[in-house]
């Protein structure tokens, strides 16, 4: 028993024999994080979007924003702020008065990242991005030094386009998050998406011929969805209406135009038949009302 | 030894082995590397931070720019604040900056900053290019001191060739330590690029001459040589177009520093032994005046050309033989204000009659050589639309020429009774392709506009008795 209890000692001092007091390993990151600025921008942005969905509003440039053969500049910093606010007004707050469960929908959904970009991010081959949604994490909005600050600067069309971006990718992230059936969806225009590449050669109408809200939808049913998404949201319910789902009177075209007007009718009841397939999605899957959506978002623009 | 005093003594073995622990080696470093990397990018933050009053930089984006001044003071905050001589000042926003890692210390301007102002080009505020990549990222280099700290573009590329050779060096930003007046000295230079322009007029009682040259006068005031100037506002250098004695075209673009009095060549302009940097502008007579030995320089205007190139004569040799001019094709600088306002009176003249302006065409008769005197070698076509989508031609014969280096277009008649009928609605165009100095031909490369690209040749015809008349047009 002795000699048990020596190696039992023996086994115990090298075991404390072996714990360097001197020097405590603990995992630590590469990096130190950097420390919170207390910028007015940054606390404001933490405050509204980090505190309540966890989301980081990126305005600062780093090279991994944008791919290796792409080109853009920083967004200007005495935009941030603005812009920031209009995407309370124009996507938060619709969207906390759209979802039946409330503010938790976007507490839910919110995309981690939404990076500002001041320029467009400009393609290697001379082509732009108007903006970017990643893996359902990361939405990128870009141009934004197109937003002025100017007294009485009339920046409705940079809002428009910004939004209907904005509104376009984040219906992507929905459709990630909810599944969207493209099955059955992709029936209703299945012939009519063009052949890759060549979504710039699809005038407006054509589009409608299609059965599609822009020329940009023909490109692919996922952008057809995301699309006709943006422009529920974005366009007055009347305006809506009366370019997309109004049928032309034929009677009144030259007779050359006839056959094309009849086509483009026949393009706008396949949108009324996708409205209402989107309408009822949205409505059912997401619990989002698509109508107090585009009521509340054109209000707060 | 049974097998306890054998484990009691392999045990003793390895306690006195694992106890010699050996703190007596000196380690390469006296901190890791996490610590260490750490410690550089504060080091050259305090740095940045350190200075009183901030940093003064001569900020030359590539080797056809001009210099910018530019003053900056690092925040605490990892703000920055600029102070530069670009653009009226107008765009030298407060920034964010990092003092960051990627594989070596980089600074970061993470906001529009003046730099990234200075690579943009603009339509309205929309970006559409980005000349000299957008530069608003540099990587430290090794000299980092209290007083200079040198910078390198974090975009740009080094060249070097097979031998060995530097062919394109990076951007270097050498920020030097700036003193209580650096930023007020950069301040009262704001705006002087305005007299390098080619129409700049100092004011209402002095005349707005067209033509702007250089010209470099020996001690007897002999005129030695004379060449075409221009100043280029988004890469602040200035152009000299002329002949050497061989009759090769050279055109020299050379980068400006705006000074207090007028501006200095980053690179001086040698003429015969003669070299000229500084340049003194005089707002009596409008012109730069620069010195050197018993020779004399100066950029003035005048009604004439200082020099034309041989451009026209590529009419003939590239065999081109129909050019149009076609504004749903898009428009660009090329284009003058003054010549678009003569083709929207057309459809103004035409609106009640439902017809819309769609082109003019310049037919040059492949069987009547341009250059020689055969009548009626060209034919000049305004181009309509009628409300039921027919073309309505309205043609003029011409005869072209050509003389000093310039097109020249004479008159003939109207080519039907239609177009003889419309003739006076259409004279101030014609006189525009009938002016009595000519017209001054150049070739623009490839055809660009604001809406299209293609790859066919571009050239403009500029009115030499009236040169705010200019049009850029397609050869086809």
């Amino acid at each position: 028993m002795r000699k048990r209890f020596y190696i039992k000692l023996m086994l115990l001092l090298v075991l404390l024999g072996c714990s360097n007091s001197e020097e405590i390993i603990e995992p630590k990151p590469i990096f130190e994080t950097e420390a919170q600025s207390q910028t007015e921008v940054d606390l404001f942005l933490k405050k509204e979007f980090t505190d309540p969905f966890g989301s980081v509003l990126i305005y600062k440039f780093r090279d991994n924003l944008i791919q290796p053969n792409q080109t853009a500049t920083p967004v200007l910093l005495e935009n941030v702020k603005p812009i920031a606010e209009l995407i309370k007004k124009a996507w938060i707050a619709p969207y906390n008065k759209a979802s039946n469960i409330g503010t938790e929908f976007l507490k839910r959904n919110f995309p981690a990242e939404i990076v500002i970009i001041g320029s467009p991010i400009l393609n290697g081959d001379g082509t732009r991005l108007l903006g970017v949604a990643d893996s359902g994490v990361r939405v990128t909005l870009v141009e934004a030094n197109a937003f002025s600050l100017e007294e009485g600067a009339d920046n409705s069309a940079w809002i428009t386009q910004t939004f209907q971006t904005l509104h376009h990718e984040f219906a992507h992230i929905i459709d990630q998050n909810f599944n969207f059936d493209f099955e059955q969806y992709i029936q209703i225009s299945s012939n009519d998406y063009s052949s890759p590449g060549t979504w710039t050669t699809v005038s407006n109408n054509d589009a409608i011929r299609r059965g599609m809200v822009t020329p940009y939808g023909t490109s692919a049913v996922g952008e057809d969805f995301a699309e006709m998404v943006s422009f529920l949201i974005t366009t007055p319910e009347d305006v809506f209406r009366d370019r997309f789902i109004t049928l032309e009177d034929c009677s009144m075209v030259a007779p050359g135009e006839i056959g094309a007007c009849n086509l483009r009718n026949e393009g706008r009841q396949r949108i009324q038949q996708k409205v209402e397939i989107i309408t009822e999605y949205l409505k059912n899957d997401v619990g989002v009302d698509v109508n107090i959506l585009r009521d509340e978002f054109l209000s707060g623009i | 030894m049974n097998i306890y005093n054998k484990c009691l003594v392999l045990l003793g073995v390895f306690l006195i082995t694992a106890c010699a622990s050996d703190n007596e080696i000196d380690p390469v470093f006296d901190e890791n590397t996490q610590s260490r990397v750490l410690n550089r990018l504060s080091e050259l933050n305090t740095l940045l931070v350190s200075s009183e009053f901030g940093w003064v930089a001569d900020y030359v984006p590539d080797d056809n720019s001009g210099v910018y001044k530019m003053h900056i003071v690092f925040n605490e905050d990892n703000t920055a604040d600029f102070t530069s001589d670009h653009n009226f000042g107008n765009t030298d926003a407060k920034t964010s900056y990092r003092v960051g890692i990627a594989q070596i210390p980089e600074l970061v301007f993470e906001n529009y900053s003046t730099f990234a102002n200075i690579t943009d080009n603009f339509d309205g505020r929309t970006s559409v290019d980005f000349s000299r990549d957008a530069e608003f990222q540099f990587n430290f280099t090794e000299q980092a001191t209290e007083t200079e700290i040198v910078l390198e573009s974090k975009s740009d590329i080094e060249v070097v060739s097979d031998e060995g050779e530097v062919l394109a060096k990076k951007t270097e930003l050498i920020l030097r330590k700036a003193s209580a007046t650096d930023k007020e000295t950069i301040t009262s230079l704001r705006g002087n690029d305005v007299i390098l322009l080619d129409n700049y007029v100092p004011n209402e009682s002095t005349e707005l001459l067209p033509f702007k040259g250089l010209v470099i006068q020996d001690a007897a005031g002999d005129i030695k040589l004379s060449t075409a100037y221009s100043y280029n506002p988004l890469f602040r250098n200035v152009s000299f177009a002329y002949e050497d004695n061989t009759e090769t075209e050279i055109e020299e673009v050379l980068g400006v520093e705006l000074t207090d009095n007028g501006f200095k060549l980053f690179n001086p302009f040698e003429f015969e032994g003669e070299s000229f940097s500084d340049f003194v502008y005089d707002a009596s007579t409008n012109t730069f005046n620069a010195v050197s030995g018993d020779s004399k320089a100066t950029i003035t205007g005048g009604d004439l050309p200082f020099f034309i190139g041989k451009d026209v004569f590529d009419i003939r040799t590239e065999g081109f033989t129909q050019a149009l001019y076609r504004p749903s094709l898009g428009t660009n600088s090329f284009i003058s204000d003054n010549f678009t306002s003569l083709i929207n009176k057309l459809d103004v003249e035409f609106a009640p009659v439902n017809q819309q302006f769609f082109q003019i065409s310049i037919d040059l008769f492949p069987t009547a050589d341009i250059g020689t005197d055969i009548e009626r070698n060209t034919r000049i076509g305004f181009v309509f639309f009628d409300s039921a989508g027919e073309r309505v031609n309205y043609f003029y014969f011409l005869n072209s020429t050509i003389e000093d280096r310039k097109i020249k277009f004479d008159f003939v008649t109207a080519a039907t009774q239609e177009s003889f009928d419309n003739q006076p609605i259409f004279q101030d165009l014609i006189d525009f392709f009938t002016a009595d100095g000519g017209l001054i031909y150049n070739n623009r490369g490839a055809f660009s506009t604001t809406t299209n690209s293609f790859s066919n040749q571009a050239a403009t015809f500029l009115n030499t008795d009236d040169p705010s008349l200019g049009v850029y047009f397609v050869w086809l």
